[in-house]
């Protein structure tokens, strides 16, 4: 699929991919034991791009972008194996952007010094996000948050987005790190970067208003996760997937480039016709959404087709490298890591098929 | 849903299972699992000790001839044996490749001299071995190998470069494929020596594969090696190599076979007590589906173990049989990975150092499958031995 960008759209494209230049499986490498997973002045950097302000409205210090900048930023992150959650962080900062007073944090999440992050999951399949079982009790100005959230990004985290269930259905609430009340625990993933389990005991929260055009405010953020992820796992594979056409042209067996033998030919084909749908996907979404009110069941149709196609054009671009592609040292393993990681992150595909049955009213 | 049923075996094979069972529960308890698992990811599996003390007690080569100190048990007990062994988790990796691979290239191609001298130690699970074959420059085209070998007085001295060997970093022993003729056609100049790894000349690099599990490469710089540890004639080590290839898709589709078993128990274990949004997520649909397709595969998957262990019972070789097996396994393992993974939500990527993971080493099975679909020849390179010589297409 050829997008059609605007000159602005192109610049921010090539602006990103300088960024993740500096990034690259090595950077991914070094920080598989690193705490926090990733580095605090990069993300800074990404701040002073605007890529974090990227959705917020010019007015509150935003870029005032739309989800194809959006999309366009995350698929080089996601080329790059870029470890800073810019994704996670920008989402975060338009939901703190998106009332008609901004949070106070904005403009500290918008520059990178602090990071703040969704935590949505209550088990690990991808539960409804509009039906948490943490709870959010008191008067505005006087939240208290009670519950607890998996599998959270919280590496160097200084606040969350949590979803709770409030006198008038879901609510997004802000809850700072150190708040009283509010603990986390960490455990290691396949991938290096590790979740953590963010307890909640009458947190004090801040409640984050929606925004004018979306329906909720949980619901606005949680198909911005879904197609932040969707479109870093679109880099991921179509990363994976230069490197290994590149291995087929390189690599001789037999007396010939190993990309000349018609198998391999065809696995590469499946391959790309695999990457195409979901970036055709991302795009078309993208361009046809208003960014605080994506459409629930086609951000769901997303993160299911993203998650399973990464999984399957990761580990088939390492069969096609052979053994050179089993080794720790090759770096297309970790581009199945990073696949492994993003698809199962806020329910993988399995859970997305069966949200989407629900979310589609399919069986009504 | 519960456990597999266990093949239906007969009463002799049904007797030998309660013999192993037993041997197990007295050498293998809880408690020494419990001290296995409590080691890192990549030292299980590997463990000399637990190899002698199965080796004193004769259960090392239960399958080989009884000429060569076997007990000669049938294809069905040695399959039963595999799968208890894997059931009960126990470490089998230090002694598996020289008692499958290495002692039928020496039943076929060994001169009495040296059956009597290396099988008697493998058995007692002293001699252990990993597989030099690949190279930078041969993968799947092994044929083009380089590694040299050059005959002075008594010896063989080596110099090259090999790579990938699984157990590379712990064995003892190098089963090493080398060219040994240069002028000759490429599948023409090839032999076999069996190498000590403590032998001047020889650098070993261990390193991580996908796993979470090490291999090596090894360095060999003017490595002597007695010419008494040629097996096969000069030259004709790739029909050696080939044959031993046979066992080792015999053997990479039998222990896979084992550990899929072991996984899937894992896997309907969890399910039993799942629930997912206030349902419980064995009686969904799709799930029952998915988990009896699997179970359908893993019974098509032990089939085409047993035909094999047949074959090689009967003398024969398995080439394409071989073949078959392994990538039908290789691939099983790789549905349910992903399977696995897609039940199990975002718990299955806790990785498999950490203690909460839901179901222990999940993720790793999906890992792990990539390595067979990878190892003793690529499931292309399978593939073309299923249509050329099982089928019969032409090249």
């Amino acid at each position: 699929m050829d997008l059609y960008l605007t000159s602005e759209q192109a610049l921010l494209r090539d602006s990103a991919a300088k960024f993740i230049e500096a990034a690259g499986p090595k950077a991914a490498r070094g920080f598989r034991a690193q705490d926090p997973s990733f580095s605090a002045p990069r993300l800074r950097h990404a701040g002073e791009l605007g890529w974090l302000g990227i959705l917020v409205p010019g007015a509150a210090g935003g870029l005032g972008l739309g989800l194809t900048e959006l999309a366009l930023v995350l698929e080089q992150a996601g080329r790059g194996l870029v470890c800073e959650p810019i994704g996670l962080a920008a989402i975060s900062a338009a939901a703190l952007g998106q009332g008609r007073t901004p949070h106070p944090v904005l403009d500290r999440a918008m520059t990178g010094a602090a990071l703040i992050v969704p935590a949505f999951q209550e088990s690990a399949h991808g539960d409804d996000p509009l039906a948490p079982r943490t709870h959010v009790a008191g008067e505005d100005g006087a939240l208290r948050l009670t519950g607890k959230k998996m599998f959270v990004c919280a590496d160097g985290a200084d606040g969350f987005l949590v979803n709770a269930r409030g006198r008038d259905g879901p609510a997004l609430c802000y809850v700072a790190r150190n708040a009283p009340g509010c603990t986390l625990s960490r455990t290691q993933t396949v991938e290096g970067r590790k979740l953590a389990t963010l307890t909640l005991t009458d947190a004090p929260a801040d409640l984050i208003p929606p925004h004018s055009s979306s329906r909720n405010a949980v619901d606005a953020l949680h198909n911005l996760v879904l197609l932040a992820l969707s479109s870093e796992l679109l880099g991921v594979m179509e990363k994976a997937n230069e490197i290994t056409l590149d291995y087929l042209r390189l690599r001789k067996q037999f007396g010939k480039p190993i990309g000349s033998f018609q198998a391999l030919q065809h696995q590469a084909a499946n391959i790309y016709v695999r990457i195409e749908a979901t970036r055709s996907l991302v795009f078309q979404i993208a361009a046809n959404n208003d960014a605080f009110c994506i459409d629930p069941a086609t951000a769901i149709a997303l993160k299911a087709k993203a998650s399973e196609d990464a999984m399957i054009v990761t580990e088939a671009c390492i069969q096609l490298h052979g053994a050179i592609g089993f080794t720790d040292e090759h770096d297309i393993g970790l581009y199945l890591k990073r696949a492994m990681l993003l698809s199962a992150l806020f329910g993988n595909a399995a859970a997305q098929r069966r949200r989407y049955i629900a979310a589609a009213d399919l069986t009504a | 849903m519960s456990r597999l049923p266990a093949h239906d075996m007969g009463p002799a094979a049904n007797a030998f299972r309660q013999e192993v069972r037993e041997w197990l529960a007295q050498h293998w308890t809880p408690e020494q699992r419990a001290e296995h698992l409590r080691k890192p990811f990549k030292e299980r599996g590997w463990d000399v000790e637990f190899s002698r003390l199965m080796g004193s007690d004769g259960w090392i080569g239960i399958g080989w001839p009884k000429e060569f100190g076997g007990q000669g048990r049938s294809a069905t007990e040695q399959i039963a044996f595999i799968t208890e062994m894997a059931n009960a988790g126990a470490p089998v990796q230090a002694h598996n490749t020289g008692e499958s691979i290495v002692a039928q290239a020496l039943f076929l191609h060994g001169t009495n001299e040296q059956q009597d001298e290396w099988l008697p130690a493998i058995r007692r699970g002293e001699r252990t071995f990993a597989l030099g074959y690949s190279e930078p420059e041969a993968g799947s085209d092994l044929a083009s190998l380089r590694t040299r070998a050059i005959r002075d007085d008594d010896d063989w001295v080596v110099n090259g470069q090999k790579l990938w060997s699984t157990g590379g970093d712990k064995a003892e022993y190098m089963w090493l494929a080398v060219r040994t003729d240069p002028d000759a056609k490429k599948h023409a100049g090839i032999s076999v020596l069996m190498v000590d790894l403590r032998s001047s000349g020889v650098t070993i690099r261990p390193s991580l594969a996908l796993y979470g599990k090490t291999f090596s490469a090894q360095f060999y710089d003017n490595v002597r090696v007695p010419a008494k540890n040629m097996v096969g004639a000069v030259n004709n080590g790739w029909k050696v190599i080939t044959d031993a290839l046979a066992a080792e898709r015999v053997m990479i589709g039998g222990t896979r076979m084992a550990g899929i078993e072991r996984a899937f128990d894992h896997l309907t274990e969890y399910l039993k007590t799942a629930v997912v949004g206030g349902k419980v997520l064995k009686a969904d649909p799709a799930i029952r589906d998915r988990i009896g397709a699997l179970a359908a595969d893993i019974e098509v998957a032990r089939q085409f173990q047993m035909r094999n262990a047949q074959l090689v019972e009967q003398g024969k070789v398995p080439i394409h049989e071989a073949a078959m097996g392994k990538v039908f396994a290789s691939e099983l393992q790789e549905r349910l990975g992903q399977a696995a993974l897609d039940i199990l939500g975002t718990g299955g990527l806790l990785s498999e150092d950490t203690e909460s993971a839901p179901v222990a080493e999940m993720e790793q099975v999906l890992r792990h499958a990539i390595m067979g679909m990878i190892g003793g020849g690529t499931n292309e390179i399978q593939r073309n031995v299923i249509a050329q010589r099982g089928l019969d297409l032409p090249r």
